[in-house]
């Protein structure tokens, strides 16, 4: 099998240059991950040669939009859906807050709504304040043990009053990889929609939404290589039944009605940075022809292999130590390589201690308090974090190994 | 009086060394400025060098925090507002749409708020929906004539229930500077808020916030030479009794109450870069040390009394033909250098046109359709808008006036 060219793949990366990272290793990556050359320099072309409102009648304004369309088309297809059911909003939070907006208006007085307590506090809270509205809120619990989503658990919340269920692709601390496809399947059988937050999953690899069956998927680019965006797919179908949110004038442009905000010309553009990036992965290993879809699919099994390959002895590392309860599965492939530990004492402590040794990661509750709080972690204590993603090389993780070796 | 240095004032602008963009006259500076030097820098050196999650107990991380801090710090004080009365959204027209929810919270079924028809929809439409919430929403209308908002009309809208009054400091096609501080003061004395919407105004030069009264000003750092953010005012008086927005455990966070996007760390970094811009133009014409505010409203003087030089030969000559209608005040003191005319014929041709000279602008209704439609012009023909900061060279409005000649 194909495997990862590790300093192709750095190369694409400036920050691996630059002296204030280049002697640390990053392991803080599921809060931003480093940004790609490709997404850098269209971000800088745009600020230097082309920062004019698009769509205008004349020739600098029309290689804005066109570059804004380039993103759309480009990224849709990656992901597997239409292009005009690809929406840019500000960021994940700023979607879901008027997602929720656009269902509170939509749906009546007594209907229900399922959210999970390990979602980030960002995709939930606006849901769960639609109680306040008249709707009823249901919540969908992990396991106090394993912090795992039981499908069982779902099909007994699920009746015909439900008409939405939200829930993580992967959740931001745990890192188990929930059974999208599985899931949609068992809330659209219901009569339910489901809204996916995949901010935590997108980055080890571009989803295919149309085989996952998601009717919203949710991702931010800044933690996939890009610029600050909120990347929203929403089906069709469920699109032109949610209420404008937009301008008037966006009550027929699908990718539109969801968005409040003014577009961010220079960040949509810059987006296409992303598909840059993938194709050229892609073409750096592959010789096949294949579609985008396909190319996506290729790249995403690549970095998913390689991230294994590599979070697999951090595992056994943490697991064989007495110290440290490492959360979620302790199977690399069942999980993201988002690494959260309960210590003896103070994720933030520990992270700046590490921080002298020249590894870069965090503590805190990273907006999970609920799921902490249901597997029973103290929050003013929190967890340390460690992220990794396909570009973390084997040296990066021998000296967090290291580090951790003389920390803890 | 001390008169503005243009050709410093343009070096700090890549956008005027752009080779692409050379003898192009830029007058669509309405539809988002060029961005200055310091912000280009700032964000160019953000992506390659500090993009990670800040905050962070490590090196890079910590500048990025900091930076972040300096912007909303110097910002702040360039308007006299204290550092947590300022934050930072994604654009005006999502801070707007979670203002409007949180109002929707905070007023009771039959409250009032007035909003006007000089507004662009970003200040108006949110509002406006309140309706279906219960609230009283009363429009304090223009002449149809001359685009103006009377303000003995206001007075007679000002009774008993009236919450909230939102008027634009100046309207994005009108252009009339609107005297808010006489406004303000009216709505304080019925015990009514106010929310001021400045995008079109801040351009022209920082506003003493304080000086204003407003409870709420908000404008737009892409059209102010910065990137892509929506900037806020919120006063404390009023920002601590609405209703939070953000996360629960950070409702005691001023500047983080009306944010519910996660921040956009680069851009907010990046924004160090305006009070850069500012305090650059104050070292380059004035000597005497003084404090921000005072440097903020120099340079706002600075900038204002080029642009009034600047824009009254253009108002002179649209004003001495009859074939078009030119919208807003002709005395240059009066408005902004934003000018939209009415034509014969449909405007976006005309702007097509025009760019075939070298001339940069665009023709629609600015999603100010309630003005246009007030004062009675036809929306399928729109207007042509030509817009331009104390940036824009006296050679430019004449090649500007030649285009119009030939075109017209």
């Amino acid at each position: 099998m194909t495997e990862l060219d590790l300093d192709f793949v750095r190369g694409q990366f400036p920050a691996f240059k630059e002296s204030g990272l280049k002697d640390h290793a990053f392991f803080e990556n599921a809060g931003g991950s480093l940004t790609c050359r490709q997404v850098i320099w269209r971000l800088h072309r745009h600020y230097k040669e082309r920062s004019v409102r698009p769509y205008s009648p004349y020739s600098a304004s029309q290689a804005v939009g066109a570059e804004m369309d380039e993103a759309r088309a480009r990224l849709a297809r990656l992901l597997g859906v239409d292009t005009d059911e690809l929406t840019f909003g500000p960021s994940t939070s700023a979607n879901t807050y008027v997602l929720a907006q656009a269902f509170r208006r939509m749906l009546d007085p007594g209907d229900a709504i399922i959210v999970t307590d390990l979602d980030h506090e960002a995709s939930s809270a606006p849901w769960r304040r639609l109680a306040e509205d008249g709707l009823e809120i249901r919540e969908w619990r992990v396991d106090p043990e394993t912090g795992h989503l039981n499908i069982d658990t779902l099909a007994a919340l699920l009746d015909k009053k439900v008409r939405l269920v939200c829930f993580p692709h992967a959740s931001n601390i745990l890192g188990e990889i929930n059974p999208v496809a599985e899931i949609a399947t068992l809330a659209h059988r219901a009569g339910a929609f489901v809204c996916v937050d995949g901010v935590s999953y997108a980055p080890h690899g571009l989803p295919n939404v149309e085989k996952l069956g998601a009717d919203i998927y949710l991702f931010s680019t800044y933690v996939t290589y890009g610029p600050h965006q909120g990347v929203m797919a929403v089906r069709r179908a469920l699109a032109q039944m949610l209420p404008n949110q937009g301008h008037p004038s966006a009550e027929h442009k699908l990718y539109s009605r969801l968005v409040p905000a003014g577009a961010d010309a220079a960040q949509i553009a810059a987006c296409a940075g992303i598909a840059d990036y993938i194709d050229a992965i892609y073409a750096k290993h592959f010789k096949a022809g294949r579609d985008a879809t396909g190319r996506a699919g290729v790249v995403h099994d690549l970095m998913r292999a390689q991230e294994t390959l590599l979070v697999q002895p951090l595992l056994e590392f943490l697991l064989a130590r007495s110290d440290v309860r490492v959360l979620g599965p302790h199977k690399a492939a069942a999980r993201t390589p988002t690494l959260a530990l309960e210590l003896h004492r103070s994720g933030v402590e520990v992270a700046a201690e590490l921080a002298s040794h020249g590894v870069m990661a965090s503590g805190g509750v990273f907006g999970s308090q609920r799921t902490l709080q249901a597997m029973g972690i103290d929050v003013e204590k929190g967890v340390l974090r460690l992220s990794l993603v396909h570009y973390t090389s084997a040296g990066d993780v021998a000296r967090l190994m290291r580090a951790l070796d003389t920390v803890l | 009086m001390t008169k503005l240095d243009l050709a410093f004032t343009r070096a700090q602008f890549p956008a005027f060394s752009e080779p692409t963009l050379q003898g192009q006259g830029f007058f669509e500076n309405a539809g988002g400025s060029y961005p200055c030097i310091q912000v280009v820098d700032r964000l160019a050196r953000f992506y390659r060098e500090r993009k990670v999650q800040p905050y962070a107990p490590y090196a890079v991380s910590e500048l990025g925090g900091a930076e972040m801090d300096e912007a909303r710090l110097r910002l702040a004080a360039l308007m006299g507002v204290e550092t947590d009365e300022l934050s930072f959204g994604p654009s005006t027209s999502a801070n707007t749409y979670v203002l409007a929810q949180a109002f929707r919270e905070w007023l009771k079924p039959g409250d009032a708020i007035i909003v006007t028809n000089q507004d662009h929809e970003a200040n108006s439409g949110v509002w406006r929906r309140l309706a279906a919430a219960g609230i009283e929403v009363r429009e304090w209308k223009i002449d149809p004539d001359t685009g103006h908002l009377p303000l003995d009309a206001l007075a007679g809208l000002l009774e008993d229930g009236v919450k909230l009054v939102c008027f634009p400091h100046c309207s994005n096609v009108v252009a009339e500077i609107n005297p808010v501080a006489e406004i303000v003061a009216m709505a304080h004395a019925v015990g009514a808020v106010t929310c001021v919407d400045g995008v079109s105004y801040a351009p022209h030069g920082l506003p003493d916030v304080a000086a204003l009264g407003a409870d709420i000003y908000l404008f737009s750092a892409y059209k102010t030479y910065g990137p892509h953010l929506g900037i806020m005012v919120m006063r404390r008086a009023l920002g601590e009794v609405l209703p939070n927005q953000g996360h629960y455990f950070n409702a005691g966070t001023l500047y983080k109450r009306f944010t519910p996007a996660g921040p956009d760390h680069a851009q907010i970094a990046a924004s160090a870069g305006m009070a850069d811009y500012i305090e650059a133009q104050y070292a380059q014409h004035f000597s005497a040390p003084a404090p921000a505010i005072e440097k903020g409203r120099a340079v706002h003087d600075l900038m204002r009394a080029q642009e009034v030089v600047l824009t009254q030969p253009l108002l002179d000559y649209l004003g001495a033909r009859n074939d078009i209608r030119l919208l807003g005040p002709r005395r240059a003191e009066d408005r902004a250098p934003t000018v939209a005319i009415e034509l014969d014929r449909p405007a976006e041709p005309v702007a097509r046109a025009l760019s075939a000279h070298g001339i940069n602008c665009s023709g629609g209704d600015f999603y100010a359709v309630r003005p246009l439609q007030a004062m009675g012009v036809d929306l399928d023909k729109g207007v042509l808008r030509m817009s331009f900061v104390h940036y824009t060279s006296k050679a430019e409005v004449d090649q500007l006036i030649t285009a119009l000649d030939q075109t017209l």
